[in-house]
C-alpha cells in the first residue's frame, strides 16, 4: 500500500460518513413529516394547511439539520484529525497521509510510511460518529403511529356510514348534502298499525308508507336563519331550533310529492337545497275471495239447507275484522220484506293477521228461509289502517229456496203494469172450454163436437204462437222435442168453478191477431232466409248480430227453458184437440197451465212507470203557424283554454338560443325566465315527481350559478329535453298560410278568365 | 419561339433611365481615368454592373408560346383518372387549387384572380369541383368534368321549409354508405326521435319523422354512428313557425250536428269563427267564436274580406240573394277566398255549377271506407263522387272515387266534402282521424295571407361563414327592403322578370341569422362535409354541361420573367471585380 491508496481510502471514509449522515437526516425528516401530519389532522382536519405545514416543517428540519451537521462541508483534514483523536495507532500522524511527499521532511516521510501501514490495518475498523440507528427507530415508530391512527380513523368512518346505510331501504345512492349542512338525521316513524319499526336515515329521498311521520334533524355548519322545508314548491314547514346549529321539523305524509330545504345563511343569502322525492306507498284494502260457492244457488226444500261458506281474506298489513252481511227477502209482489243480519265467521272467531281463511256454515232454516224466499249475502272485511280502516266487500251471492207450492195468481189493480197479461188466462180459458165441451159431449152432435174441439185446438195453437213470440219464434217452427205424456188423473174436471166465468169472446180477437202475425211472420221469414245466406250478404260477416231469434227473449235462461217446455206441451194439447179427443188433451193443458203459472211467478218484474208530463197545450194557439216570438239568437263563445306552460315555452326558446352559442352565459333575465319555468315545472312535478325532479334540481343549480362550462351545457341539454317532453301533443288543426300575389299571377288569372269566356 | 422582351418596371422606366445613364457615363469615365491594370475589364465591369442594376429595376421578361389547355385539379381528385386523362392528352398543363394534392409538374392556382385568368383554358376539371364563388368564372366555359367518387356520409338532405308547430314532419336524405353497417339517428331537443340502420355501400335513401312541438328555431342533430363507434354529429337547423288561426265563416241553411262539431273543433284551436244558420224563414242564429260579434245579416264586400274560408252548403248558397252570391263568387275568383261546399242534401241536378264546378257521378253505396293514417274506417257519405280531373286536387279518395278535394276557381279554391257524420270519429275517441279529415281540406282551400314580398334563399343547405349566400325576393309591386341581421342589403332586379330581385350576403359567423324575418342557419366550417361536396359536385357538373362548346384555344402566349437573381449575381460580380482590381 502506498500513499495514494491510503488517500483514496481516506476519501472513501469521508464518502461513507456523508452517506450515513444524509440517511440519518432524511429518515428523521420523514418522521417529522409524518408526526406533524398526524398532529395537523387532529387540529385542522380536511384543510390544505394540514398538507402544507408538515411538508414545510420536514423541509426546514432537513435543511437546518444538514447545515448544523455540516455534512457537505466535511474535509479530509477534519477527518484526519478525527482519526488522530480516536485512534492512537495512528500516532497523531494521520495528517501526513494528506500531505504530498515533497513537502515533508525525511522524518515525516518515515512517519508517513509507518502511518500508511497502520492505516491499512485500521481502515476497515474505523467507526464514524452518527445517529442512524436512533433516527431509524424514530422513523419506524412514527410510521407505525401514522398507519395505526389512519386505520382506526377509517374504521370509525366506515362504521358510522354503514350504520346510516342500514336504515335506508330503497335508495342506494345517497345524495350529496348541501354545502352548509353537516349532518342530517331523518327519523321515519311508520304508523303503528303497520308493525314496521321506526328507522333513521340520512337520505333526503324518502320511500315511506302512507301516514308515516317524518322528523328531520338537520345540523348546519354555522348558524342560519329561517330554515324551512318547502313541500311541492308551496307548502312549507319551519324548522325549529333544537340545540346549537341543529334544527327540527315534523311532517305526516299521506301522498307522494317532493320537497326542498331552504335557509338563510349568515350573509343574508337564501340558499336552496336540491329537490328530494317522497314516494308514499298506499295501504291496500283487504282482498276477499270466496271460492266454494256459485253466485246463484237454488235449493229445493228436500235438500240439506246448509251452505258452507269459505272465504280467504288477505291484507298487506293485517285485518281487523270480517263478517257476512246476509239479507233475507220474504214474500212476493208488493209484500216483499227484507231482514238484514250480520253473521260472524265460525272459524276463526276473531279475524286478525295478514292472511286468514274464514269459514261459516249458513243454515238457511235457522235464518228463517221459507220456500220462495231468497237470501242475499256478501262478505265484508276491514283492515287495521288508522284512523279509518280500508274496507272491501265481495259481490253479492244469491241463494233461493224453490217454491213448490201452488201460487194463486193475483192481479193488483194498483200496479202500473199488469203482471198477468191476458195470454196467461187463455190457457185456463181453453181448459174451461175443453171441460165444458166434454160435459156437453153427449148433448151435441158429433160434428159440432168435432168442430168445437178443432176450434179449441186452433185456440191452443194461437196461444202457443203467442208464447212462441216471447221466445223469438216467429212462426210455426217445426216439431219441438216431445214431452212425456203424463199419465196424470183428470180429477180436477169436476171441481172447476171458474168455468162459469169463462170469457169466450177473447177468441175472435185472438184470431185476428194471429192472422196478422202470421202474415208478418211470413214476411220476416223470407227476409231472414235471404240474410241467412252469407254469400249474398257480405255485411253479415262483419256485423255483430244482436237480434238473433235464439237470444232475443225477455226472460232469463231458466224461464226460457220452462216456456219452451210449455210450448212443447201445448203442441201435444193441440194435437189431441185436433184429433177430437179433448179428454186426452186436458192433462197437457193442465201441465201447460202449471208451467205458465210458474213462469209468471218467476218473472216477477216490476218496472215503475216513468214518463214526461207535457205542459197543457194552449188550444187557441194550436196550428196557427205564428212564429213571431221566434227571433234571431246570438251566441258568442271564447275559447278560454290558455296556452299550456307559457314560461316553459319561452325558457325553451331561450335555452335553444344559448345552446347554439359556444359559451353559455346566464344573464339575470334568463335567470328570471328559468325560475318562472321552474315554477311551472314544479306544478307538473307534483303529478310525476320522479320524472321532473332531476330537472328541477338542475334548474335550481343553473339559476344559482352553481354550474359552469361543460356541466352547464349538459344541464341545459337535459332541461331542454324535459321542457320538450312536458308539452303535450294535441291534434292538428288547419293553419293560415301566407303567400304573395305577383303581377304575373294576376295576368295569368286574367288570361285564364278570358280564355274561359271566349271558349 | 417568338422572343419579345417586356418590362415590368418597378419604378417609372423614364426615371430609371434618366438616373442610370448619367451615373453610368460618370462611372465609366471614372474607371477610364484611373490608372490601374485591367482598364478594359474594369470598364466592362462597370458597364455590366449598371446594366444589372437597370435590369433589377426594370424586370425584363419574355413572352413564350405554350400549349394552352389546362387540367385543373380540385380537392379530392382521383389520381388514376387524372393519369388517364394525361395519357390521352399529353399536352395538358396541370394546375391544382389550394387544398388539392399537387400532381407531377402541376402548378398551384392560389387566388380567384388566377383562376379567372386561366378559366378560358380549362379543358378538364377533376375532383370534387369548385365552390360557388370560383365556379362563377367558369360559367359559359366549355370543359369536361371528371368527378370523383362521393365520400361517405349524408349526400343530400331535404328539410321542410315552412313548418308550423304541433305537426309531424319528415326530413329526407340520402346516405352514401360504407360496407359496414352504420346507424343514422335523428336527435332533437327531447332526445332521440328516430333512427335507421344502413348497410352496404352505395346510396341509401332515408327519412325520419319528427313532431315539431314548439315554434322557434330548433336545433336537431343527425348523428351517423358507424360500427366502430365513431360518431359524426351534423347539426340540422329547423325553423318552426307559430300556428296562425284562420277566419272562417259558416253559412248554413239549418243547424246540423256535423257543423256544430266542426265549429267546436275549430274554435278549440283558436280559429275565429262566425256561424249563421237559418232557423226558420225569418229567424237566424249567429254564433261567434274567438272574435267579437259582427253583423252578418247580409254578406257585403267588406265583411267577406276578413274571412279566409266560407263553409256552407248548396241549400244555403241557393238562399243567398243574387247580390250576395255575386260578391262571394267575385271574392273567390279575384280575392282568393276559399269556399267549402258541403252538400247538405243530394242535389237533383248534378251538373257542375259555379259554386260546385266538379263533374260528379252517382254511386249506390251511402257509406265510404277510407284509409286514415293509422287505420281504416267507414263513414256515411253522400252517394256522389267527383270524377278525377286535372282541375281537381284530391285529398281523400277510395276505390269508388274522390270524396274530398278541391279545385281552383280564379285565384280562390272551392272544396267539397262528401263524407258525412265525421263527428262519429271524434266521439269514438279518434280525434286524430277527425283532424286528418278536416285539417288538410280547410288548410288547402284557405285564402293565403297576402304578404308584400317573399324571400327565398337559393343557395343550398349547408351554408358556411364568409361564403356567398344568394337569395331571391319576389314582391307584389313595390321594391322590397331587405336587411341581413339589420344591415341593409342591396338588391338587383331581375333582367327579365318584374318584381323579382336578387341579393347576396356573406354571413360572417356560424349560427342563426335573419333576412328580415326569415331565419337561416349558417353551419360551422367542417360540418356537413359530404353534403357540401355533393352540392359542389352537382353545381360543377351543371356548369360543365351547360357550357358552350367552343374549340380549344391551342397554343397560348405566356410571359416568362427572367429570374432577377441572375442580375443580382451579375451586379455582385461586377462590383466585386471593380473593388478587387486595384488590389491585384
Amino acid at each position: 500500500m502506498n500513499a495514494g491508496e491510503a488517500r483514496y481510502q481516506l476519501q472513501q471514509v469521508k464518502r461513507k460518513y456523508i452517506m450515513l449522515r444524509t440517511l440519518e437526516v432524511v429518515l428523521s425528516a420523514a418522521a417529522v413529516y409524518l408526526l406533524i401530519t398526524l398532529a395537523a389532522g387532529f387540529i385542522v382536519p380536511e384543510h390544505s394547511i394540514a398538507l402544507l405545514v408538515p411538508a414545510l416543517a420536514a423541509f426546514m428540519y432537513l435543511v437546518l439539520r444538514t447545515l448544523r451537521l455540516g455534512i457537505f462541508r466535511v474535509e479530509e483534514k477534519s477527518l484526519a484529525s478525527y482519526i488522530n483523536h480516536h485512534y492512537p495507532q495512528m500516532e497523531e500522524s494521520a495528517d501526513l497521509l494528506l500531505a504530498p511527499d515533497g513537502d515533508l521532511t525525511t522524518l515525516q516521510q518515515l512517519q508517513k510510511r509507518k502511518c500508511i501501514e497502520n492505516f491499512d490495518t485500521l481502515f476497515p475498523s474505523i467507526k464514524l460518529p452518527h445517529h442512524l440507528g436512533l433516527s431509524f427507530v424514530i422513523f419506524v415508530v412514527s410510521v407505525l403511529l401514522y398507519v395505526g391512527v389512519k386505520f382506526i380513523d377509517g374504521r370509525t368512518d366506515k362504521l358510522s356510514s354503514s350504520a346510516a346505510g342500514d336504515k335506508v331501504a330503497a335508495n342506494t345512492v345517497s345524495p350529496v348534502l348541501p354545502a352548509t349542512i353537516t349532518e342530517v338525521v331523518i327519523a321515519v316513524t311508520p304508523p303503528g298499525y303497520t308493525g314496521t319499526p321506526p328507522s333513521t336515515t340520512s337520505n333526503f329521498n324518502l320511500d315511506i308508507l302512507e301516514g308515516t311521520a317524518v322528523e328531520w334533524r338537520v345540523t348546519f355548519t354555522d348558524s342560519v336563519s329561517g330554515p324551512q322545508l318547502v313541500f311541492a314548491g308551496k307548502d312549507s314547514t319551519v324548522l325549529t331550533p333544537a340545540s346549537g346549529h341543529q334544527y327540527l321539523a315534523h311532517r305526516l305524509f299521506s301522498s307522494s310529492g317532493f320537497y326542498q330545504l331552504t335557509w338563510k345563511s349568515k350573509d343574508g343569502k337564501r340558499k336552496y337545497s336540491d329537490y328530494y322525492q317522497v314516494e308514499v306507498t298506499k295501504d291496500q284494502p283487504p282482498v276477499i275471495r270466496v271460492d266454494n260457492l256459485n253466485q246463484f244457488i237454488e235449493f229445493s226444500l228436500d235438500e240439506d239447507l246448509k251452505v258452507n261458506l269459505k272465504a280467504s281474506l288477505a291484507d298487506d298489513f293485517g285485518l281487523s275484522d270480517a263478517y257476512i252481511i246476509a239479507t233475507v227477502s220474504k214474500g212476493s209482489g208488493e209484500s216483499v220484506k227484507f231482514r238484514e243480519e250480520k253473521l260472524r265467521f265460525d272459524k276463526p272467531a276473531n279475524v286478525a293477521g295478514k292472511s286468514v281463511t274464514a269459514t261459516r256454515l249458513i243454515d238457511l232454516v235457522k235464518l228463517g228461509l221459507d220456500p220462495g224466499d231468497e237470501l242475499y249475502f256478501y262478505v265484508e272485511a276491514l283492515d287495521n289502517k288508522q284512523p279509518l280502516p280500508n274496507r272491501s266487500r265481495t259481490e253479492t251471492f244469491f241463494i233461493s229456496l224453490q217454491d213448490t207450492s201452488s201460487v194463486t195468481t193475483s192481479v193488483d189493480p194498483g200496479l202500473g203494469v199488469d203482471l198477468m197479461p191476458e195470454y196467461f188466462r187463455s190457457q185456463r180459458q181453453i181448459i174451461i172450454d175443453s171441460e165444458k165441451l166434454l160435459k156437453e159431449k153427449k148433448k151435441i152432435t158429433k160434428e159440432s163436437f168435432n168442430a168445437r174441439s178443432n176450434e179449441l185446438g186452433y185456440d191452443q195453437k194461437v196461444l202457443r204462437l203467442r208464447y212462441g213470440e216471447f221466445l223469438g219464434e216467429e212462426f210455426e217452427s217445426g216439431i219441438g222435442p216431445q214431452a212425456e205424456i203424463p199419465t196424470g188423473d183428470h180429477e180436477d174436471e169436476e171441481e172447476d168453478v171458474t168455468k162459469k166465468y169463462g170469457h169466450v169472446h177473447d177468441k175472435e180477437n185472438e184470431h185476428n191477431l194471429v192472422e196478422e202475425k202470421k202474415s208478418a211472420g211470413k214476411e220476416t221469414h223470407s227476409h231472414d232466409h235471404d240474410s241467412d245466406d252469407p254469400k249474398t250478404d257480405p255485411v253479415k260477416e262483419y256485423t255483430h248480430m244482436h237480434d238473433s231469434d235464439e237470444e232475443a227473449t225477455f226472460f232469463t235462461q231458466s224461464i226460457r227453458a220452462k216456456l219452451k217446455a210449455a210450448i212443447t206441451i201445448m203442441w201435444d194439447a193441440e194435437l189431441y184437440l185436433r184429433l177430437y179427443e179433448p179428454e186426452k188433451s186436458l192433462p197437457f193443458q193442465y201441465k201447460a197451465l202449471k208451467l205458465l203459472k210458474e213462469i209468471s211467478q218467476d218473472s216477477r218484474i216490476y218496472v215503475h212507470r216513468t214518463g214526461f208530463d207535457p205542459p197543457p197545450l194552449k188550444e187557441e194557439k194550436r196550428l196557427t203557424g205564428d212564429l213571431d216570438e221566434i227571433v234571431n239568437s246570438t251566441d258568442t263563445h271564447e275559447t278560454s283554454k290558455e296556452e299550456m306552460y307559457p314560461d316553459i315555452n319561452k325558457a325553451a326558446a331561450r335555452i335553444e338560443l344559448l345552446l347554439s352559442g359556444d359559451d353559455i352565459a346566464i344573464s339575470s333575465e334568463t335567470n328570471d325566465l328559468l325560475s318562472k319555468a321552474a315554477l311551472e315545472l314544479s306544478v307538473a312535478a307534483i303529478e310525476q315527481p320522479g320524472r321532473y325532479l332531476k330537472t328541477l334540481s338542475l334548474l335550481k343549480a343553473v339559476t344559482e350559478n352553481e354550474l359552469e362550462g361543460q356541466a352547464l351545457r349538459t344541464a341545459m341539454i337535459r332541461i331542454r329535453s324535459t321542457f320538450w317532453h312536458v308539452i303535450p301533443s294535441s291534434t292538428t288543426s288547419p293553419q293560415a298560410k301566407s303567400g304573395i300575389r305577383h303581377t304575373l299571377d294576376n295576368r295569368f288569372l286574367n288570361k285564364l278568365k278570358a280564355l274561359k269566356r271566349n271558349g | 419561339m417568338d422572343d419579345v422582351m417586356n418590362f415590368n418596371a418597378l419604378l417609372s422606366p423614364v426615371l430609371v433611365i434618366s438616373l442610370l445613364v448619367p451615373i453610368t457615363v460618370f462611372l465609366l469615365w471614372m474607371e477610364a481615368r484611373r490608372t490601374f491594370r485591367f482598364r478594359f475589364l474594369r470598364i466592362l465591369s462597370a458597364g455590366m454592373m449598371m446594366l444589372a442594376l437597370a435590369a433589377i429595376l426594370l424586370r425584363p421578361s419574355f413572352t413564350v408560346d405554350k400549349p394552352g389547355d389546362v387540367l385543373l385539379l380540385t380537392p379530392g381528385f382521383e389520381k388514376e383518372k387524372v393519369d388517364s386523362v394525361l395519357t390521352l392528352n399529353p399536352g395538358l398543363v396541370v394546375k391544382h387549387l389550394t387544398g388539392a394534392q399537387p400532381h407531377v409538374h402541376s402548378t398551384i392556382v392560389r387566388t380567384s384572380d388566377e383562376l379567372r385568368d386561366i378559366a378560358d383554358r380549362i379543358r378538364f376539371l377533376a375532383g370534387y369541383g369548385l365552390k360557388e364563388a370560383e365556379l362563377e368564372h367558369l360559367h359559359g366555359k366549355s370543359f369536361s368534368y371528371i368527378p370523383s367518387a362521393l365520400p361517405e356520409g349524408i349526400t343530400a338532405i331535404s328539410i321542410p321549409e315552412k313548418m308550423v308547430s304541433n305537426r309531424r314532419y319528415q326530413v329526407e336524405g340520402i346516405y352514401n354508405g360504407t360496407p359496414a353497417a352504420s346507424k343514422i339517428i335523428l336527435s332533437g331537443p327531447g332526445g332521440r326521435e328516430d333512427s335507421v340502420t344502413v348497410r352496404g355501400k352505395g346510396l341509401h335513401a332515408f327519412h325520419f319523422s319528427y313532431h315539431a312541438r314548439r315554434p322557434g328555431n330548433i336545433m336537431y342533430e343527425l348523428i351517423v354512428a358507424d360500427s366502430l363507434g365513431n360518431r359524426v354529429i351534423e347539426k340540422l337547423p329547423l325553423k318552426v313557425g307559430e300556428a296562425k288561426p284562420l277566419n272562417i265563416l259558416f253559412i248554413q241553411s239549418y243547424p246540423a250536428f256535423e257543423t256544430q262539431y266542426l265549429k267546436n273543433f275549430l274554435a278549440q284551436k283558436y280559429h275565429r269563427l262566425v256561424l249563421r244558420y237559418q232557423l226558420s224563414k225569418h229567424a237566424v242564429r249567429y254564433e261567434y267564436a274567438n272574435r267579437p260579434p259582427v253583423s252578418m245579416n247580409a254578406i257585403s264586400r267588406n265583411t267577406i274580406k276578413e274571412f279566409e274560408v266560407i263553409i256552407t252548403d248548396n241549400d244555403a248558397l241557393e238562399k243567398l240573394s243574387p247580390a250576395e252570391r255575386t260578391i262571394v263568387l267575385d271574392e273567390i275568383e279575384n280575392g282568393g277566398l276559399g269556399l267549402l261546399n258541403l252538400q247538405g242534401s243530394v242535389p237533383k241536378n248534378i251538373k257542375p255549377t259555379d259554386v260546385f264546378p266538379f263533374d260528379v257521378f252517382r254511386v249506390k253505396t251511402d257509406t265510404a271506407e277510407i284509409m286514415g293514417d293509422s287505420r281504416r274506417f267507414i263513414l256515411p257519405a253522400i252517394p256522389l263522387r267527383v270524377s278525377p280531373a286535372a282541375s281537381v286536387t284530391e285529398l281523400i279518395k277510395n276505390k269508388s272515387g274522390i270524396l274530398t278535394g278541391y279545385g281552383y276557381r280564379g285565384a280562390g279554391k272551392i272544396g267539397f266534402q262528401f263524407l258525412k257524420e265525421t263527428y262519429r270519429l271524434s266521439l269514438s275517441g279518434d280525434s286524430v282521424a277527425y283532424s286528418e279529415i278536416w285539417t288538410p281540406l280547410i288548410e288547402q282551400i284557405a285564402r293565403p295571407e297576402q304578404e308584400p314580398y317573399s324571400i327565398d334563399i337559393t343557395s343550398p343547405f349547408p351554408r358556411y361563414p364568409d361564403e356567398p349566400l344568394h337569395f331571391e325576393v319576389i314582391s307584389s309591386g313595390q321594391k322590397p327592403a331587405v336587411t341581413n341581421d339589420s344591415i341593409t342589403v342591396p338588391l338587383k332586379e331581375d333582367v327579365l322578370l318584374d318584381d323579382v330581385w336578387h341579393g347576396t350576403v356573406w354571413p360572417g359567423n356560424s349560427g342563426w341569422h335573419w333576412l328580415n324575418t326569415l331565419p337561416y342557419y349558417v353551419s360551422e366550417d367542417g360540418e356537413w362535409k359530404t353534403l357540401e361536396i355533393a352540392n359542389r359536385m352537382n353545381a360543377t357538373r351543371l356548369v360543365a354541361v351547360t357550357g358552350n362548346t367552343s374549340t380549344p384555344a391551342g397554343m397560348i402566349k405566356e410571359e416568362k420573367e427572367i429570374p432577377p437573381l441572375l442580375f443580382y449575381m451579375l451586379f455582385l460580380l461586377a462590383a466585386g471585380f471593380i473593388w478587387l482590381a486595384p488590389k491585384l
